[in-house]
């Protein structure tokens, strides 16, 4: 078995909104459960960002969905490798609010003041979502708003 | 503007016919030749290898169209990263054909006489790339038997 790591960003289509999120981290969860992949999900005031670990054929898949999944438009792929072992001590989908990516957690994490996908490397962007899964705290506090949110009907991302 | 390389495989539909390849290979260039990619589509006898190379979000982009396209299916990455140099500046899409994958370049390349996409690692898979990339009589042998094969309607994808 191939273990891999991909990692993307893409834009919410016209029609997301966040209610539908619950959703979508429900049913991704119950796939990556099944097929050994761990991911962390990240939100921007603008974009997800998105890194997955697991099995190629698996990995794959996921993003084969990922792409055709209507929530989501202009998926931009910033890289996928072979890897030895994982980097992110992830469950089935751990998701980040856009609450984690402070001036300051930027700037520490990659020296940019505002969080613009489309100019992270994929190092950078490693680097991003590594420094930000680790924060208990937030993924905590993402997972409570995205709860509390489920009932709503908010067309903003940001949360 | 950060370019990078893509590398899977797939297997072609139930329904694909040989003669298919020649509307792919035209919308294919004609789209890659837009958006400034190019790129090397392998057949062996049971498979597609497809390499692409361009800016990320046109890479990306012609990404999302292909793995949309039901001609093929169980798309699977070799692996996607950022590139310094392109390795087939000069072909919007470069067709290469079964023999290419010679016996001499396949035991040299993964010390096995025939290809099996599956098993290639990203490593071997780009050092396959590379090699095929470098062939440009095997492309121009690959493009004479497509025309000759236009007229007639073969299930097989080998040749």
């Amino acid at each position: 078995m191939k273990l891999t790591r991909l990692a993307l960003y893409c834009q919410p289509s016209d029609t997301f909104r966040l209610a539908n999120l619950a959703g979508i981290l429900e049913r991704n969860r119950e796939y990556n459960g099944n097929f050994d992949i761990s991911a962390v999900m990240a939100m921007t005031q603008t974009h997800f960002m998105y890194v997955m670990e697991g099995p190629r054929e698996a990995v794959s898949q996921s993003f084969s969905q990922i792409m055709f999944d209507s929530n989501f438009k202009n998926v931009v792929l910033f890289g996928m490798e072979e890897i030895s072992e994982r980097m992110f001590d992830a469950g089935p989908v751990d998701f980040i609010s856009a609450d984690a990516f402070s001036v300051e957690f930027c700037r520490e994490a990659v020296n940019m003041p505002r969080l613009l996908p489309s100019l992270l490397s994929y190092e950078n962007a490693k680097r991003l979502l590594l420094k930000a899964s680790r924060k208990r705290d937030i993924l905590k506090k993402s997972q409570q708003l995205i709860d509390d949110c489920a009932n709503e009907d908010y067309f903003e991302i940001a949360v | 503007m950060k370019e990078i390389r893509l590398a899977y495989y797939s297997k072609p539909a139930d329904t694909f016919r040989f003669t298919d390849l020649e509307p792919v290979l035209a919308s294919s260039r004609r789209n890659n030749e837009r958006f400034n990619v190019t790129g090397l589509l392998g057949l062996t006898s049971t498979h597609f290898m497809h390499y692409l190379e361009g800016p990320r979000e046109s890479v990306s982009h012609i990404f999302s169209k292909i793995i949309h396209d039901r001609r093929h299916r169980d798309v699977t990455f070799y692996g996607v990263g950022e590139i310094e140099d392109r390795l087939i500046p000069e072909y919007p899409l470069a067709l290469v054909g079964g023999k290419a994958f010679s016996e001499e370049l396949c035991t040299r390349l993964f010390g096995r006489k025939t290809i099996i996409p599956s098993l290639l690692n990203q490593r071997a898979a780009m050092a396959l790339f590379s090699a095929l990339a470098q062939d440009r009589m095997r492309m121009e042998e690959s493009e004479n038997l497509l025309r000759e094969a236009l007229d007639d309607d073969y299930f097989e994808i080998s040749f």
